[in-house]
């Protein structure tokens, strides 16, 4: 399947954190012949009958991408906002955004030289203004309190197979489990398999908390993306084009990460071991401790300048992150 | 005011000293309204148009061609690029933005905010911690395809938003370049040389070289609007949809005072919406162009624009008509009081 046109469709779709219905519409057209559930923003689908016999393997991937909601009209019409997961703040003076459903363009205020102190320091969320051409009357006719706002560039590609696109993370991971499961519905495996596509981990994980306890699965596969590493960084960060990162960490099930490692070897996948010393910073966290347990790893995507409007990832990265998924439920 | 027509200008890729696709879209636009048109050893592109009426003198309508870029300064070991702005771009305005390199796509980035201590966090941005990333290109691979010295540019972005409103990274100053294509084009009562000049970003050293040889100059321009809430009037600058900018005195410039006067009365007699800095900030050619030729009597007509020198300028349409008629008005107005 064509990864790029994917993700570029998954990409150009909105869905801040509590705002994940029209993804979830998005990606259940790409699974006409399943059983599917959309409840509160979580998408399930349903490879196959659950059969209570076999174990029941969860493969997640968040659907929700961070940006902001709208507190605020001011009198002069600009509006102020809350932090919906964790931007990067750096990225923010004069940032080109998108209000609401209709996509209203908005720029963030930053002030000209003769108002900035000399070292300037990063904005905190109190700063932020966002100008959407307006007074304050016609602002209100169109935006309301409670509306998203995206943090949003276009899709392109740049050299090799990588690609340049806002909320990569984690509609990377999701074009991954897409892919998979279109594959594995080909396959022939002695699990149920059930694909989630989950809301709100940006915020609280409150998704994958909720989706988790319904689905009751023996194991789970959490597709998230990580740090590639970027000029400066020497810290355990993946290689873009560095093949699947598997998860290894105290909070992961020790054995499952070895068999997805053993896997990885077998079938000649190009793999990276992720350690994370504790948790995990991804739905594993939470999946992992429902009802009685769940025995998970993580499979992550590497990618660079996360949670800016410009994230990039090679689609090399994003086969071999499928191919694994594939041989795991094969295997 | 031809949006579409300042649509296309600002689309286009033209920083400092590689002003080249901007002058021959210009040139191509203009030679058939031009009685005599060249482009001089530095770049400028000057364009001479008679008028039918008799005039013993020569204005002088200037705009600047150049948007502000960047220029790569090398080629890191892992094939990323390190860069610098041409021209007065704030470093805590880039990051995340996409950009061109020859016509290549790419990105400025940095390390990730989440591995990086509270302490570098809090660190003013620079340059230097930046990087252009094209790709997973190695070095060697990276050296085949780009060369110090190449030119990167915001990508084109130009959009309409809110109420008549609109958002480029080149509004400064495609803007004057689409005013001047556009009256180049109708009967004025008096002879004007049109000048799109280069490098008004670092310095502006096409007004330095420029043979204008004319007796009055009007710039148009863009200035700073800090309009938003939580800046005290004062500090304001201009405000958008306040009206054309009629300059006294910035950074570069003390003004004619009675081409000032004029300019006010003649918007005034026009009814065209006008207003003045709240403060002496700024500066355009006016400051090179006013000391040409044993002194020219110089104006600057500009458009309030919020966030200049980031990929998203933005100024308003009613702002823009003023001061093209305006400019229009004063061409007259200086005609006639001749």
């Amino acid at each position: 399947m064509d990864l790029y046109n994917l993700l570029e469709k998954l990409t150009d779709a909105d869905g801040v954190s509590g705002d994940e219905n029209d993804i979830c519409a998005l990606i259940t057209d790409e699974f006409p012949e399943c059983k599917t559930t959309i409840t509160d923003g979580n998408l399930v689908v349903f490879l196959s009958e659950i059969d209570p016999a076999k174990k029941t393997v969860l493969i997640d991937a968040h659907i929700d991408r961070i940006g902001f909601i709208v507190t605020q009209i001011t009198e002069n019409g600009f509006l102020r906002v809350g932090n919906i997961g964790k931007t990067d703040m750096r990225i923010l003076p004069a940032s080109r955004v998108y209000v609401g459903k209709n996509r209203y363009p908005g720029i963030i205020c930053t002030k000209p030289p003769h108002l900035s102190d000399k070292d300037t320091k990063p904005f905190s969320v109190s700063d932020i203004l966002i100008d959407v051409g307006m007074k304050k009357a016609d602002t209100e006719k169109i935006i309301s309190p409670g509306d998203r706002i995206l943090l949003h560039e276009k899709f392109s590609k740049l050299e090799g197979d990588v690609v340049a696109a806002s909320a990569l993370d984690n509609r990377a991971g999701a074009a991954a489990v897409i892919a998979a499961g279109k594959k594995i519905l080909e396959t022939t495996h002695e699990y149920n398999v059930v694909l989630l596509f989950s809301s709100c981990e940006e915020v609280t994980e409150r998704g994958a908390i909720i989706s988790s306890f319904n689905i009751n699965p023996d194991i789970a596969l959490v597709v998230d993306v990580t740090f590639a590493k970027t000029h400066g960084e020497n810290s355990n960060c993946g290689e873009t084009k560095g093949g699947v990162m598997i998860g290894v960490s105290a909070s992961l099930d020790k054995d499952l990460s070895k068999e997805l490692i053993t896997i990885a070897k077998k079938k000649n996948i190009p793999y990276q071991i992720e350690v994370m010393s504790s948790r995990t910073g991804t739905n594993a966290d939470v999946i992992a401790v429902s009802r009685g347990g769940v025995k998970a790893s993580t499979l992550s995507i590497p990618i660079k300048f996360m949670h800016t409007q410009s994230e990039t990832v090679s689609i090399f990265d994003i086969e071999k992150t499928v191919d694994l998924i594939v041989e795991f439920v094969r295997s | 005011m031809n949006i579409k027509l300042l649509e296309s200008l600002c689309n286009l890729y033209g920083g400092s000293g590689d002003e080249n696709a901007v002058r021959d879209f210009i040139y191509e636009n203009i030679k058939n309204h031009s009685d005599e048109i060249s482009v001089d050893n530095l770049g400028n592109l000057i364009a001479r148009k008679k008028s039918k009426m008799k005039s013993n003198k020569i204005i002088a309508l200037t705009a600047h061609m150049d948007e502000v870029s960047f220029i790569i300064t090398s080629i890191r070991d892992d094939g990323s690029l390190k860069f610098a702005p041409v021209g007065g771009v704030n470093a805590d305005s880039v990051l995340g933005r996409r950009v061109v390199v020859n016509g290549r796509n790419g990105v400025i980035g940095a390390n990730a905010i989440h591995n990086m201590s509270a302490e570098e966090q809090k660190a003013p941005a620079k340059f230097d911690d930046f990087s252009i990333d094209i790709g997973p290109l190695s070095k060697a691979e990276t050296k085949e395809i780009i060369s110090l010295g190449d030119r990167i540019y915001f990508e084109k972005n130009f959009i309409e938003f809110g109420n008549g409103m609109i958002a480029s990274k080149a509004i400064d100053d495609r803007f004057g370049c689409a005013v001047l294509m556009s009256l180049i084009t109708k009967d004025l009562p008096f002879d004007v040389v049109f000048a799109f000049l280069v490098q008004e970003e670092i310095g502006c050293r096409g007004a330095k070289a420029a043979d204008l040889n004319a007796d009055f100059a009007i710039v148009i321009e863009t200035t700073t609007a800090a309009d938003f809430d939580g800046v005290e009037d004062d500090k304001k600058c201009t405000k958008i949809d306040g009206g054309a900018v009629i300059s006294y005195m910035d950074r570069g410039t003390i003004y004619d005072k009675n081409l000032f006067e004029m300019c006010k009365k003649t918007a005034d007699e026009n009814k065209i919406k006008w207003q003045t800095k709240t403060l002496i900030a700024g500066g355009n050619d006016a400051s090179a162009i006013s000391l040409k030729s044993g002194g020219i009597r110089t104006c600057a007509i500009s458009i309030p624009c919020r966030y200049l020198h980031t990929a998203n300028c933005a100024a308003a349409i009613s702002d823009m008509e003023a001061v093209e008629k305006l400019t229009e008005k004063m061409i007259e107005t200086i005609a006639y009081s001749e």
